[in-house]
């Protein structure tokens, strides 16, 4: 049981005792517990395991992490998921995967017919479809071309997402070298330390290499500091934890893949961190030449990784083509690993001795870079030449291993707005000033030796440790061997003589050099317009190992420095995360908060049509009978509060005691009309303005006794209300002596309303006289109502007698279950809002987002009476004069009858002058059926409308337009006898 | 129930939101042997009475529903001074407990309050936020309670089962 005939026999950290069994594109293949399905494939030999984007060329392997741009995947089954990067893809038992963008596989697909046409999707050619000849000719074309994978239809998983909030001291990202000295350093200060790594193991780069520390592996001295770590109950370490997200306030995102909880299928931790160190390491870049994306070109890292990780030789005889000493360790393991060097392509003119020796006998080709590599679905050669110029010769291997040198991973350095700048003696963009408390160290602070990382981890974490005031003491940290050193002459891309070759920038979007010059002749020449026009860098692995030979590629056609053109955005995430892990357990029911009443349960078992209806309260809309529509439900339910009696539902309403010695100017502030003197047991309604002179809210405040009053408001703005009011107090009058407490749900209300609601009242049994004179209209009476401590208040929405009984939210239920029974032999219903909607029209009571739009002040409504002209001031009173003091037309309440007495019209819908398609001139604020004038009637606000009675109007539908007359909004007891009845 | 939690939603309490100034408050609560909380974010427990630090001058009675009556008849022995406000708000809480060995690991999804016993020891109570929802967190014996306004206490529950169970 080999795993494959590329599999070494020994070596690795694959468990060659636990084979796994998995398809991909189909066929069937086996792995080891410890692959991936990159590791996996290449086992196997795979070469040709995808198409690009846009050309559909064939493509390979070329990472062995999450910087892969040119292999991405779509899992099926259990585990369905797109774009899945087939370097990070964990092999498990079953997995089924196959290759995306290429139809009906990447060995035939017939889309790469594109590569014949190439000269016709030159960069921006998307861009330039929009202007000529009508983009909609290109449109389904392009979208059928673009994208990969598709969404999965379904969620197969099983559990759940979830998110969590996290805290810690210090975070320390990555557990690398670097990563692990400075969670040791900090985690032995006593601080409490998170760190995260989003690989299954610790040990970062050091699981792909054969570094030794101290003469021993490295990766013991990575078991002894993660069993330490592990040991300390101020560390907490996740794996598989992928940091992609940093910030404002150091808050940072993870997503842990494989959460030991069961239940949770991924976790997503929010974490507030007094200190961050970044120990994230570096990424390998690519080298640019012609067909540098063909199958068996591979960044020299990811090579090393398969030998030495997966014990899985990449090919059979490997050119390495380098700019930099680093890579020649790489070919060393390889070498090691049975993997042939068959010559090595240095583009400096000089590469150091020490380097040499680490390949002994290998032919190293000095100032010669690689011009083409050879080969279609797999590298059959490269053409190798002198930097210089001169003829080329073809070297044969079946494996390129490319290394552009390194780049630091600052992508949450600079997530966090800290600044980069360009280090030309290692030629990439390291840390600079830092906007929050984060620091990089280790290869990601652009210290590529280990040493040198180790160093610089330890010191960072203790110093970030220190900086919180934990004592921390320097590590005894191990000694690395020597190694060649770095020693970089940076290669942005090899020029190239023939126009039609493809030395690819960004392997996975397609985008060349020569579209990257394209964009720079067309007048895209700064790096985020070329980055838009060519879209190199985009897309999934965003530009990890192509970015810089970008911005090199720009630069030297520009002639500046790396540093004038500097860097794209770097943005989160940072490797893709699923919409879920974002989500967490939000989903379904709680999207979106809910809220109940105390009858809630009982207006669903009723058959109630529920829904929201302001504030996130879920309320009765209507509650039909057997085989009723919505108009009969309603009219229904109208009808009984115009004739009979009915009850609602009316705890949503906003409700604050207010107490204080400054109570009364409090009131005075927020409301237009006066409050002081209002008299205890008595209510006055009030407009509440905003600062610019517009209606805020509208309600009923009564006064409980001396400085104390019961203020109602709108459901919808209650808790807006009580914010404005809050920072009236605090912010603008904190020398006044108010206190507010917000008692909504501490009293809950049924309100009896209609001609009988009086009689109810009484059959209900109470000790509050009901008779008008004792009980009249804006009054307020403590007592009892059918054996309940209840508060009564008589205001009316509905235009009819009301009874409104405020009882503790406990005994609501009970109150409104002896209000039906007591109330079946008046004929009493319950009612929803939609008939709240319909009285309140009939009426011409104004309603917050109806009438009161954000646009009406009182004078718009008719309501100018409420604007006190006793009191000095109150909010708004100077904005509404300003305004009106210019007499420009106002939109104004008036109501509405359409010329056809049946017809009701959208509300919202405009009214335009003739119907016309012009400016309109107001629109329809609401329209009902009306039980009592039986047709239909509407509010709208109408520019001039108080001067327009009688006036023909039109309103104007999608499809038709409806005319109607203009009367005064009022359609039932004008003159509110029957509310003070 | 995939976390070793027990949530469970409580019934009523006598609850009394109190404002004012300390000095106050604290010589009201004395005529009921109980004293405010030492500092922010604590709560003052005696028996099975206790009183939140809900924020500047502002904190929560909370006593058996059986007390609600006598916890009031104590409060207004004396007519109250106009600059103390005492509003009876038992109703206007859902309460839940969640306990047990995972309990904080529930409410780490809930609340985004640091809640690590280094920082939220015992006694540790604050008016924050759950599930996106204003709320009263408590720490209690081997977990947590939990308070959300009453008509939200549906909803937090739901939330509460999602997390727990699947």
């Amino acid at each position: 049981m080999t795993g494959g005939k590329f599999r070494n026999a020994a070596g690795g950290r694959v468990d060659r005792g636990r084979p796994l069994r998995f398809r991909f594109n189909g066929r069937a293949y086996q792995g080891f517990e410890g692959d991936t399905l990159a590791s996996a494939l290449l086992a196997h030999g795979a070469r040709l395991t995808a198409r690009s984007f846009k050309y559909h060329r064939p493509r390979g392997i070329v990472g062995a992490g999450v910087e892969e741009p040119s292999c991405f995947v779509e899992l099926m089954g259990a585990e369905a998921a797109g774009n899945q990067p087939i370097t990070t893809v964990r092999l498990r038992e079953g997995l089924d995967a196959r290759s995306v963008n290429c139809w009906p596989s990447p060995g035939f697909d017939l889309l790469s017919v594109n590569q014949f046409v190439a000269r016709m999707l030159p960069a921006g050619f998307y861009y330039k479809t929009f202007m000529w000849p009508d983009w909609h000719l290109f449109e389904p074309h392009i979208r059928r071309a673009a994208g990969l994978a598709a969404a999965p239809q379904s969620d197969p998983r099983k559990g759940r997402y979830e998110t969590r909030h996290s805290h810690c001291d210090v975070l320390v990202v990555g557990a690398g070298p670097a990563g692990l000295a400075a969670a040791l350093a900090a985690g032995r200060s006593g601080a409490r330390v998170l760190l995260a790594d989003d690989g299954p193991e610790p040990g970062g780069s050091l699981l792909g290499r054969s570094s030794t520390l101290d003469g021993v592996p490295a990766l013991d001295w990575v078991a002894r500091a993660t069993a330490e770590l592990d040991s300390m109950a101020n560390v907490t370490r996740l794996s598989d934890a992928v940091v992609w997200a940093y910030r404002e306030a150091n808050l940072l995102l993870i997503t842990e893949r494989a959460p030991a909880a069961a239940h949770v299928v991924q976790r997503t931790w929010r974490v507030r961190a007094g200190r961050v160190v970044i120990a994230t390491g570096a990424i390998e870049r690519s080298l640019v030449f012609a067909d540098n994306d063909r199958p068996g070109v591979m960044l020299a890292s990811a090579a090393q990784t398969y030998v030495n990780r997966y014990a899985v030789r990449p090919g059979h005889s490997a050119v390495l083509f380098t700019n930099n000493s680093s890579a020649y360790a790489a070919a060393a393991d390889l070498r090691a690993g049975g993997v042939e060097i068959a010559a090595v392509v240095d583009s400096r003119e000089t590469v150091p001795e020490e380097a040499k020796a680490l390949l002994p006998g290998v032919e190293v080709l000095e100032g010669h870079v690689i011009e083409r590599a050879r080969g279609a679905r797999s590298v059959a050669g490269a053409d190798v030449r002198p930097r210089a110029g001169g003829l080329p010769r073809t070297i044969a291997c079946d494996l390129i291993c490319m290394s552009g040198g390194w780049s630091p991973t600052v992508h949450l350095f600079s997530q966090s707005r800290g600044r980069l700048r360009f280090d030309e003696t290692i030629a990439a963009f390291v840390p600079g000033e830092a906007a929050q408390p984060a620091v990089c160290a280790g290869a990601a602070a652009g210290s590529f030796d280990l040493s040198g990382a180790l160093a610089d981890g330890a010191e960072k974490g203790l110093r970030a440790a220190q900086d919180l005031g934990f004592e921390a003491r320097p590590l005894d940290l191990p000694a690395a061997d020597s190694g060649p050193g770095y020693a970089i002459e940076a290669l942005w891309h090899v020029p190239q003589d023939s126009p039609s070759a493809k030395a690819f920038l960004d392997i996975q979007h397609d985008v060349t050099v020569s579209d990257i010059q394209l964009a720079i002749r067309e007048g895209f020449g700064a790096v985020e317009h070329a980055k838009r026009y060519t879209t190199a860098g985009m897309g999934i692995d965003q530009g990890k190992t192509g970015n810089i030979n970008v911005i090199g590629t720009i630069a030297a056609q520009q002639g500046l420095p790396l540093q004038a053109v500097g860097t794209t955005t770097f943005r989160s995430p940072y490797v893709p995360v699923d919409f879920g892990a974002l989500a967490g357990a939000r989903e379904e029911t709680v999207v979106l908060p809910y809220r109940h009443t105390p009858v809630t349960e009982w207006n669903k078992r009723q058959g109630a049509v529920m829904y929201e209806a302001g504030a996130r309260w879920r309320r009765p809309g209507y509650y039909p009978l057997p085989d009723e529509g919505f108009q009969e439900s309603v009219n229904r339910e109208a009808l009984a509060v115009r004739r009979g009696v009915a009850v609602y539902d009316g705890s949503p309403l906003g409700k604050f005691e207010i107490k204080g010695r400054d109570a009364p100017k409090l009131l005075d502030l927020l409301y237009t009309n006066l409050f002081a003197s209002l008299k205890a047991g008595n209510g006055r309604y009030g407009l509440m303005l905003s600062d610019d002179g517009l209606i805020l809210d509208d309600g009923v405040t009564f006064k409980l006794g001396e400085h104390h009053y019961l203020m109602s408001t709108s459901t919808a703005h209650a808790e807006e209300v009580y914010r404005h009011m809050e920072h009236l107090l605090r912010v603008e009058r904190p020398d006044w002596q108010v206190r507010i407490t917000p008692v909504t749900s501490q009293w809950a209300n049924a309100t009896v309303c209609g001609p009988r609601a009086r009689e109810v009242m009484e059959a209900l049994g109470t000790d509050i006289d009901l008779a008008p004179e004792a009980f009249p209209f804006m009054a307020l009476r403590d007592g009892r109502v059918a054996d309940f401590a209840a508060r009564v208040c008589r205001v009316s929405f509905t235009g009819e007698l009301s009874f409104e009984i405020n009882v503790k939210s406990r005994h609501l239920a009970a109150l409104w279950q002896r209000i039906m029974a007591v109330g079946e032999p008046f004929g009493l219903i319950p009612i929803g809002s939609e008939a709240n909607h319909v009285l309140r029209v009939e009426k011409g009571f104004l309603s917050l987002g109806h009438e009161v739009d954000g646009t009406a002040d009182p004078y718009d409504l008719g309501m100018g009476w409420i604007m006190s002209k006793k009191k000095d001031d109150y909010i708004g009173k100077r904005a509404v004069a300003i305004r009106r003091s210019r007499e420009a037309a106002r939109r104004e309440l008036v109501g509405l009858l359409t010329e056809d007495p049946g017809r009701l019209v959208t509300e919202g819908a405009p009214l335009t002058p003739g119907g016309r398609r012009e400016a309109s001139e107001g629109f329809v604020s609401a329209s009902v059926w009306s039980v009592v004038q039986n047709r239909s009637v509407a509010l709208g606000l109408l520019a001039d409308g108080r001067q327009r009675m009688g006036e023909r109007v039109h309103v104007r539908l999608k499809d038709e337009v409806v005319p109607a007359k203009v009367v005064a909004p009022c359609f039932h007891d004008p003159d509110g006898k029957l509310l003070r009845s | 129930m995939s976390y070793a939690v027990t949530i469970r939603r409580q019934d009523l309490s006598a609850l009394v939101d109190m404002r004012g100034e300390a000095r106050q408050i604290a010589a009201l609560l004395a005529g009921l042997d109980l004293a405010l909380p030492d500092a922010p974010n604590t709560a003052a427990e005696a028996g099975d009475r206790a009183v939140y630090w809900l924020g500047p001058e502002h904190w929560l009675l909370r006593a058996p529903i059986a007390e609600e009556d006598a916890l009031l008849a104590g409060l207004h022995k004396d007519p109250l001074p106009p600059e103390i406000s005492l509003v009876l708000v038992s109703d206007a809480y859902a309460f839940f407990e969640i306990s047990g060995a995972e309990a904080a690991e529930v409410m780490a999804v809930a609340s985004p309050l640091d809640l690590h016993a280094s920082v939220f020891p015992a006694k540790g109570s604050a008016f924050t936020e759950a599930f996106g929802l204003k709320a009263l967190v408590v720490r209690r014996g081997d977990g947590f309670e939990l308070a959300v306004d009453r008509s939200l206490g549906d909803m937090t529950e739901d939330y509460l089962n999602r997390v727990v169970a699947f």
